[in-house]
C-alpha cells in the first residue's frame, strides 16, 4: 500500500424518490449504493478501500450514516431516515488508496445513477 | 484537563467509540470536547457530532500528525484557557501516523495535562490485511496504546476475532484489550478508565 496514493474524494448529492420511501427502503438504497461503489472501486484497478461513508442529517437530531470498508463485507448502518422522506441530501466521503480523485468521482457518480435507476429515484450532485 | 487520543485506521470504528464515550461522559457529568481531524474534502464525522449536540472542534485541510500539529496545540491551549473542559478526546485521521502526535504535545503551553491516554481501535475484518500492507503504521498504533479495542465483533467471524486478538497480543501482550460490538454498550470498567 505504500505505493498506493490516497486522493480523497467527497461530494454532496441530492436524492429524490418518486414517492416517499419507508425508512428501511432508504437504508437499503444507500446500503446498496455503498456496496456497489466498493465493488466498482475494486473492479476498477489495484486499490485498497480505506473508508467510504455517507451521512444524511434530518431534524430532531436524526441521521443516517452508512459506511463500508471493503468490497467483501456489507456496509454498516447507524441511525435512520424519518418516515415520509422523499428527498434527502447526503455527504459522501470516498477514501480509497490507489484510485485517482477523478476516477473516484466517475465511479461515485456512475454508481449513484445506476442505483437511483433501480429505485425509480434521481440523484443530482452539487 | 485530560487528553484521550483515539486512533485507528480508516473505518476501524473510532467515531462510533467516541460517540459512545461522549454519551457516557455526558451521563457522568464529565465536560468533554472532541477534536476531530478528518481527511477528505468535506468532513462527515464532525457534522454527525454537531448533529448530536457534542462540543466538536474540527481541524481540517491537513493532518494533525504533520501539517496541523500547530493547530492541534493551539486548540488544546484554547480549550485549557476556557477552564470548562475536563476531557479532550482527539480523533486523528485514520490515515495519519498517530505517533507523531506525541511529538507535538511538548509544544503545548497550557496548564499541565492531568493525563494522556491512548486508545487504538482495531478492525478485525481487515487487521491481517492491514498488517501486511501497512505494517509500520498499524504496529506503531498497537505498541503505543494504553488500551486496545477490537471493534465490530458482531460483524466478524470467530476466526477473525481470534486472529485480530492474537495479532494485537503478539505485538503488545500486556496492554488491556477489549472486544466491542458495533454500537454495543461499553464495559463499565473501560468507561471508568477512559473518563477518569
Amino acid at each position: 500500500m505504500t505505493d498506493l496514493t490516497l486522493e480523497p474524494y467527497a461530494t454532496r448529492q441530492t436524492w429524490s424518490a418518486s414517492r416517499p420511501l419507508e425508512p428501511e427502503e432508504w437504508t437499503a438504497l444507500h446500503t446498496e449504493y455503498l456496496a456497489d461503489l466498493a465493488r466498482a472501486c475494486v473492479a476498477s484497478g489495484t486499490c485498497v478501500i480505506g473508508h467510504i461513508k455517507l451521512l444524511a442529517l434530518f431534524a430532531n437530531q436524526e441521521y443516517l450514516r452508512v459506511s463500508v470498508v471493503s468490497a467483501a463485507h456489507p456496509p454498516t448502518v447507524t441511525g435512520a431516515v424519518p418516515a415520509g422522506t422523499a428527498d434527502m441530501v447526503i455527504t459522501l466521503n470516498v477514501l480509497v488508496y490507489g484510485l485517482t480523485h477523478d476516477r473516484l468521482a466517475q465511479l461515485t457518480s456512475a454508481t449513484a445513477v445506476q442505483v437511483a435507476g433501480r429505485w425509480d429515484a434521481t440523484v443530482v450532485e452539487e | 484537563m485530560r487528553l484521550l487520543l483515539v486512533t485507528g485506521f480508516l473505518g476501524s470504528g473510532k467515531t462510533t467509540l467516541i460517540l459512545s464515550l461522549a454519551r457516557a461522559a455526558r451521563q457522568a457529568g464529565v465536560r468533554t470536547a472532541i477534536v476531530v481531524n478528518e481527511i477528505g474534502e468535506i468532513g462527515i464525522d464532525n457534522q454527525l457530532m454537531r448533529q448530536l449536540d457534542l462540543n466538536v472542534w474540527e481541524l481540517f485541510n491537513g493532518c494533525i500528525c504533520c501539517t496541523l500539529t500547530a493547530d492541534l496545540v493551539t486548540t488544546l491551549q484554547n480549550l485549557d484557557a476556557d477552564y470548562t473542559v475536563d476531557l479532550v478526546i482527539v480523533e486523528p485521521s485514520g490515515a495519519a501516523d498517530p505517533k507523531n502526535l506525541l511529538n507535538a504535545l511538548p509544544y503545548y503551553r497550557g496548564r499541565p495535562l492531568a493525563s494522556i491516554r491512548w486508545v487504538t481501535v482495531l478492525d478485525p475484518l481487515r487487521l491481517p490485511m492491514l498488517l501486511e500492507v501497512l505494517e509500520p503504521l498499524i504496529t506503531a498504533g498497537i505498541r503505543q496504546a494504553d488500551f486496545l479495542i477490537v471493534s465490530k465483533t458482531d460483524l466478524a467471524t470467530a476466526e477473525e476475532r481470534a486472529a485480530a486478538t492474537a495479532a494485537a497480543r503478539a505485538i503488545s501482550p500486556d496492554t488491556p484489550l477489549y472486544c466491542l460490538s458495533l454500537g454495543g454498550e461499553l464495559p463499565a470498567e473501560l468507561v471508568a478508565e477512559l473518563l477518569a
